[in-house]
């Protein structure tokens, strides 16, 4: 077996009921673990002596977000920014964007920019940035990992094409 | 449809070149899209005025990573504390933990503790890992429902109630 990058994506949040909440409403996700406090053992290692953690994991139709909230340290989030952040985004596939974008609004996320066609074709697939109400940024897409390699070299084959034309 | 989150996971880096080599040596990922110089009017609207980026598409056996290298604006990598981050990591199931990691470190990454066991009755392994530009992530020689299987023989409280 390769490796296989569909394990999980780890969010910190300053509010873990309410991160479960928004990510099992947002994109219809199951909480399949719900917020538990961890501390001790490996925990030190991981995240420094004496912290503390409750963690949940969200799961989807394919792959899962684990959420944790510090209890200690006690660190505010930071606004999601690309240009400044190593991890920007995650990306999701979902079947009707429109309509998961709505869902996202309801449950209390935003969108970054407006809803776009890939490429900019009005028969393409669409796609939207979005936010979660901390401000980590996801991406939302009508179509697979394939499907956006397979447009991505459709589209370089194009400008090459342009360019000796 | 439920959501599928196994799209992409974007990472900004220093290096792209040197990126794409680590993915593909480490992790057995595979280029399948090489780097383009993004710029104009949507990449603007997206990351501000100006911005002006090269990405390219690195796949797994599921799952890929896009990796992003910014020509402007240029911003250091910040060192990566999971406990100060907004998105902290992200994680791969690989068969063997130690023989992955040994890749991992052959590749110019490293292990952020020793490996170790899953708990439970499992024979699982995991490590966390950091990449050349210190961004962090997970392996584990379990899929995630088993992890959530652990969790719950582990941590009676964990149980969700409907």
């Amino acid at each position: 077996m390769g490796s296989r990058l569909d394990h999980h994506v780890a969010l910190r949040t300053a509010d873990i009921d309410a991160a479960t909440r928004f990510w099992a409403a947002a994109l219809d996700g199951r909480a399949a673990t719900p917020p538990s406090l961890r501390s001790g053992g490996y925990f030190d290692q991981l995240f420094g002596p004496g912290s503390r953690v409750r963690i949940s994991y969200v799961v989807f139709e394919a792959g899962a977000i684990e959420l944790f909230e510090f209890v200690e340290p006690r660190v505010a989030v930071p606004p999601g920014s690309q240009t400044g952040d190593g991890l920007m985004h995650f990306g999701v596939t979902v079947s009707d964007v429109p309509a998961a974008l709505a869902r996202v609004e309801a449950a209390g996320g935003r969108r970054r920019l407006e809803v776009n066609h890939v490429g900019g074709r009005a028969d393409a697939p669409r796609f939207v940035y979005c936010e979660d109400p901390e401000g980590h940024v996801f991406e939302l897409m009508e179509m697979t990992r394939d499907e956006t390699v397979g447009q991505i070299l459709k589209t370089l084959a194009q400008q090459e094409e342009a360019k000796g034309a | 449809m439920s959501a599928r989150a196994d799209h992409h996971v974007a990472l900004r880096v220093s290096d792209l070149e040197r990126s794409i080599r680590f993915y593909e040596e480490a992790l057995g990922g595979r280029l399948v899209a090489a780097p383009i110089l993004r710029e104009g009017p949507y990449i603007e609207a997206v990351f501000g005025p100006g911005a002006q980026v090269k990405v390219c598409h690195v796949a797994l056996a599921a799952n890929a990573l896009e990796l992003w290298q910014f020509l402007a604006p240029v911003v250091p990598i910040p060192p990566q504390e999971q406990s100060a981050l907004g998105i902290m990591h992200f994680a791969l199931t690989v068969d063997d933990v130690p023989a992955t990691l040994a890749r991992v470190e052959a590749a110019g990454g490293r292990a952020r503790f020793a490996v170790k066991s899953i708990g439970g009755d499992s024979p699982g392994r995991f490590v966390y890992c950091e990449d050349p530009d210190g961004i962090v992530f997970e392996l584990l020689s379990v899929d995630h429902p088993e992890t959530v299987r652990l969790i719950l023989a582990g941590n009676p409280d964990a149980e969700v109630k409907p």
